[in-house]
């Protein structure tokens, strides 16, 4: 299992709202950008996915909707 | 019972108020009890004969709950999980679709299928889907012990059963397990009355008065002309908001009295931006449920995921919460349309970068909002495509005599307007409420 530092999902993250990284942190939420809808979230999962080798589970999906959500959850 | 009939709100909620409070004092589990009476008397209220329908239910998803939960094998408990979810749905399939079935069927191969004219139990849409929800969470492992008092008041709670929110079994529980919510909280009585009396003006005063000019039009759409449509489509528009957010106000007020705090429903769904933004600010636990029991489920299971899957996905599910609504083609259309809007923001989202005007976006997005709800409140295509005709200027122009007596239903279409584009919604009311208690304590 590969790790992932929070720069790099914050990055994940960027890339698939569409928002610059620099104004993404860890207390960021899904609520806070429009553009973080389902779509996004599958992307943004899929992509964790991929870069840590580590399944997270359908009923994660909806769960890991936040920045600090994410890091807690890859911990 | 309907919460604004006056049975409930002079007798049976006072009463089941005062007991909840009082019995708290002396047993830890009188208020699961009481609440669980109080649940199967307000729904056997509206047709006794019907009721046992909702207790095989409950016994039914309580044992397979507690079976999914045990240390079997996953494959086994999987198993499982896909019967009782099959159940549920085959349940509701025979109440809700049966007739609907055998008419597309008669239809299609020209048989003569008679109809089994099946009574439809109350709250079964919304049980079904809390119920699927609770399986699933069970085989998560994010339900661990549940006793059968609880599983029962958690379907049965009254506040939320005839029309949601959908809720989770955990974000109950742990209210219901509260013993601190069996003291009187003065906030929390005073806040649910004014929500309660929110949702009642709106119930009454606006989608009530609403419904009669709805009504008047949608039975005499084949000629309605410009104004008379667009009358007509928007009061409908605003009638369903109302009424629906309403009863929803009601339900969280109510609950409120009881210091439980339901999942927020509505978030000004009317100024949204976009379809996307409508389904986060509309109905907010069916597209939640939606999303997380079907959509992200469904996406996982594919082996390889692109854009274009996505997009037939999301059109399915919308298919399927079209469906929910009702046992009509129209409600197909309905989810259909929605499905269309949800793919053409994504499809604009992801080749453009140019952000609308938002005030631009929120007069397109309404305007595509109240087109759906043509289908929805129709008895039939015919008339559907009437009234959206007669918007589009294709049956003529009456503007003076037309609005000659018109002029209740304009002024309430007016507050209405005001209401919702200008005004924050009761949820913003809670949160404020309750930021404010914070501070003075």
């Amino acid at each position: 299992m590969s790790k992932i530092d929070l720069e790099q999902i914050i990055s994940i993250v960027s890339k698939h709202i569409k928002v610059e990284a620099k104004n993404i942190n860890i207390n960021s939420k899904s609520k806070d950008f429009y553009q973080w809808d389902s779509l996004a979230q599958v992307n943004i999962i899929l992509e964790i996915e991929k870069k840590t080798n580590q399944e997270i589970g359908a009923n994660k999906m909806g769960e890991l909707t936040s920045i600090k959500s994410i890091v807690n959850h890859l911990k | 019972m309907l919460f604004h009939s006056p049975v409930f709100l002079f007798l049976f909620l006072p009463i089941i108020l005062f007991l909840y409070y009082y019995l708290s004092r002396f047993s830890k589990f009188a208020h699961e009890y009481l609440l669980i009476i109080g649940g199967f008397f307000f729904y056997a209220w509206w047709n006794i004969y019907l009721s046992p329908i909702i207790i095989i239910s409950i016994i039914f998803n309580f044992y397979f709950g507690n079976l999914i939960k045990n240390d079997l094998h996953k494959n086994y408990k999987k198993k499982i999980l896909f019967f009782a979810i099959f159940f549920n749905i085959l349940f509701l399939a025979i109440f809700k679709y049966a007739d609907f079935i055998i008419e597309n069927i008669n239809f299609l191969f020209n048989s003569n299928i008679d109809l089994l004219n099946l009574p439809f139990p109350l709250a079964m849409s919304f049980f079904t889907f809390q119920t699927i929800a609770y399986l699933v969470d069970c085989y998560d492992g994010n339900i661990k012990r549940t006793r059968f008092t609880q599983y029962s008041l958690f379907i049965i709670f009254f506040p939320q059963l005839i029309a949601g929110p959908i809720v989770k079994y955990n974000h109950m529980m742990s209210q219901f397990d509260d013993q601190n919510n069996r003291f009187i909280n003065r906030q929390n009585i005073n806040l649910g009355l004014v929500i309660i009396l929110i949702g009642l003006f709106k119930k009454i005063i606006l989608a009530d008065n609403l419904a009669i000019f709805v009504e008047d039009g949608f039975s005499g759409s084949q000629n309605l002309e410009f104004f008379a449509s667009w009358l007509t489509s928007l009061s409908f528009t605003f009638q369903i908001y109302f009424d629906f957010s309403g009863y929803v106000d009601m339900a969280t007020g109510i609950a409120l009295l009881f210091n439980i705090r339901l999942p927020i429903n509505f978030d000004s769904p009317y100024k949204a931006t976009s379809i996307i933004n409508f389904w986060q600010k509309w109905h907010i636990t069916l597209a939640n449920f939606l999303t997380n029991y079907i959509y992200f489920p469904w996406v996982k299971s594919l082996k390889k995921v692109n854009f274009l899957k996505i997009m037939i996905i999301i059109f399915f599910v919308f298919l399927i919460a079209g469906i929910w609504h009702g046992p009509s083609w129209l409600f197909v259309i309905f989810g259909a349309l929605h499905g269309f809007g949800l793919i053409t923001n994504h499809v604009y989202r992801k080749l453009f970068d140019f952000k609308l005007n938002k005030y631009i976006a929120c007069f397109l997005t309404f305007n595509y909002i109240n087109l759906t709800f043509v289908f929805f409140r129709s008895d039939n295509l015919n008339s559907s495509l009437s009234i959206i005709k007669g918007m589009l200027g294709l049956n003529g122009f009456e503007l003076p005599s037309y609005f000659q007596d018109k002029t209740n239903i304009l002024i309430i279409l007016f507050i209405a307007l005001i209401i919702v584009f200008c005004f924050k919604n009761t949820s913003y009311l809670i949160d404020k409420f309750k930021t404010e208690a914070k501070k003075e304590t």
